[in-house]
């Protein structure tokens, strides 16, 4: 990435959901690293859908969705509410798209996974499935990175340790973050933009 | 019957060149037909689930007909279609353990692809999704994905094997029971049964049964073990 201007992902009239459901106005915007996003909204306002049309994972309903970022490794990754994680170690789900081994290694201290990193994940918590979503995803390196509801489960401690991390990757100029929460959003001073979905635009 | 069954394990102790050259033939072309199942059905069965919620419903719906299809249909069916005026009599697989082993194909896969199906169904949409949202590639999410069901597959994988393993209708219909060559523990069992070799034909069943709950045993150590 060549700089903190760099647009990652534009939005124009865009409009998101599902097929044969409701649907979403969205805001115009654009995405550049270095920034923070709080998607916010009522239940069912679509903050979902928009965190999945930005990942690439949902087509968009109507309007034009410029992504100058692919899905994966250096791009955009979609974390969800409940993680989907997989039959095996958390070293297993850390490696889903092949990170190097010191990398992994990094992210899990950060996150303080270094000491389950061979423990099966059906034996974790709900709070450290969570984190080792987040880190399968932080040690990808994205540009975009959309996480739903990231204090969800999350104790105190893996909460500071988890914005540590994305706030020196925004302050890097590497990642754009868009978070969906109802909880407030900071990042260490960092400019948090919101987009507000309303249930009235849908 | 108990004199039978003591003359039948002495066969079987005994070696008995012809029982275990049956049982070797019946093994290889259900391992086969097993095989090939796996192979073809499990990317089939993927996409198929990857296509969609109707996809997948009319997969299910499909694979439930062609398992409760009789064997001696899809043996006719086949016999026909391998026979001297057939489309594919050219071919000249009539009476071979090919034919057997596409016959029990046929009987097989349905089942695999049922059970497998319906697993990866009912997978969440998220699993999907994470491995997209991650970069994984086509070839190695069907890889993770069908490792998500891998239950299922060993249990699939085993009914496949069994309906192959003890079918006779297909077996004997394109194979014709050649001593030697096509004669498997089914069609020796019905055949022996007919002659009144009650103790030959006991003894084939004994192996048909031993190796059916070795199967049985093998899925049950493969999934407990997960």
């Amino acid at each position: 990435m060549t700089g903190v201007e760099t647009t990652l992902i534009r939005a124009r009239d865009l409009t998101v959901g599902y097929p044969r459901a409701a649907e979403a106005r969205v805001p115009d915007l654009d995405l550049a690293a270095g920034m923070v996003w709080h998607v916010t909204g009522p239940n069912g306002s679509g903050k979902t859908a928009l965190l999945k049309t930005l990942a690439g994972l949902l087509r968009p309903i109507a309007g034009r969705l410029e992504r100058n970022v692919g899905r994966g490794p250096g791009g955009a990754i979609y974390v969800h509410s409940t993680p989907y994680l997989f039959s095996g170690s958390v070293r297993r789900n850390l490696a889903l798209a092949r990170p190097s081994p010191p990398q992994m290694d990094g992210v899990a201290a950060i996150l303080g996974l270094s000491s389950m990193l061979d423990r099966n994940v059906g034996e974790l918590s709900h709070g450290e499935q969570r984190r080792v979503a987040l880190a399968r995803a932080i040690v990808c390196r994205p540009h975009v990175l959309l996480v739903d509801e990231p204090e969800g489960g999350l104790d105190a401690e893996a909460l500071a340790a988890w914005k540590t991390c994305m706030t020196r990757a925004i302050e890097d100029g590497d990642t754009a973050l868009v978070v969906a929460t109802h909880a407030p959003v900071s990042f260490n001073g960092i400019p948090v933009r919101e987009i507000r979905l309303s249930p009235h635009q849908r | 019957m108990l004199a039978e069954t003591g003359r039948a394990l002495a066969l079987i102790a005994h070696r008995d060149v012809e029982v275990w050259q049956i049982a070797g033939v019946s093994l290889v072309v259900s391992v086969a037909a097993l095989a090939a199942a796996l192979v073809l059905g499990l990317p089939l069965t993927y996409a198929v689930a990857r296509s969609g919620s109707r996809a997948t419903r009319i997969g299910l719906w499909a694979a439930h007909s062609f398992a409760a299809l009789p064997t001696v249909v899809v043996g006719l069916t086949l016999y026909f279609v391998l026979s001297a005026g057939g489309p594919l009599g050219w071919t000249k697989l009539l009476y071979t353990r090919t034919a057997m082993a596409v016959g029990q194909f046929a009987l097989a896969l349905p089942l695999l692809v049922a059970v497998v199906l319906g697993a990866l169904h009912r997978l969440p949409e998220s699993a999907s999704e994470a491995l997209l949202t991650h970069g994984v590639t086509p070839g190695r999410r069907m890889g993770w994905l069908l490792w998500e069901v891998k239950t299922a597959v060993a249990t699939g994988a085993f009914l496949a094997f069994s309906r192959a393993f003890t079918e006779l209708g297909s077996a004997l219909i394109v194979g014709g029971n050649i001593r030697g060559a096509t004669r498997t523990l089914t069609t020796y069992v019905a055949l022996e049964y007919n002659r009144g070799d009650d103790a030959r034909a006991i003894a084939l069943g004994l192996i048909l049964l031993a190796v059916a709950l070795a199967a049985n045993a093998l899925m049950h150590a493969f999934t407990a073990e997960q």
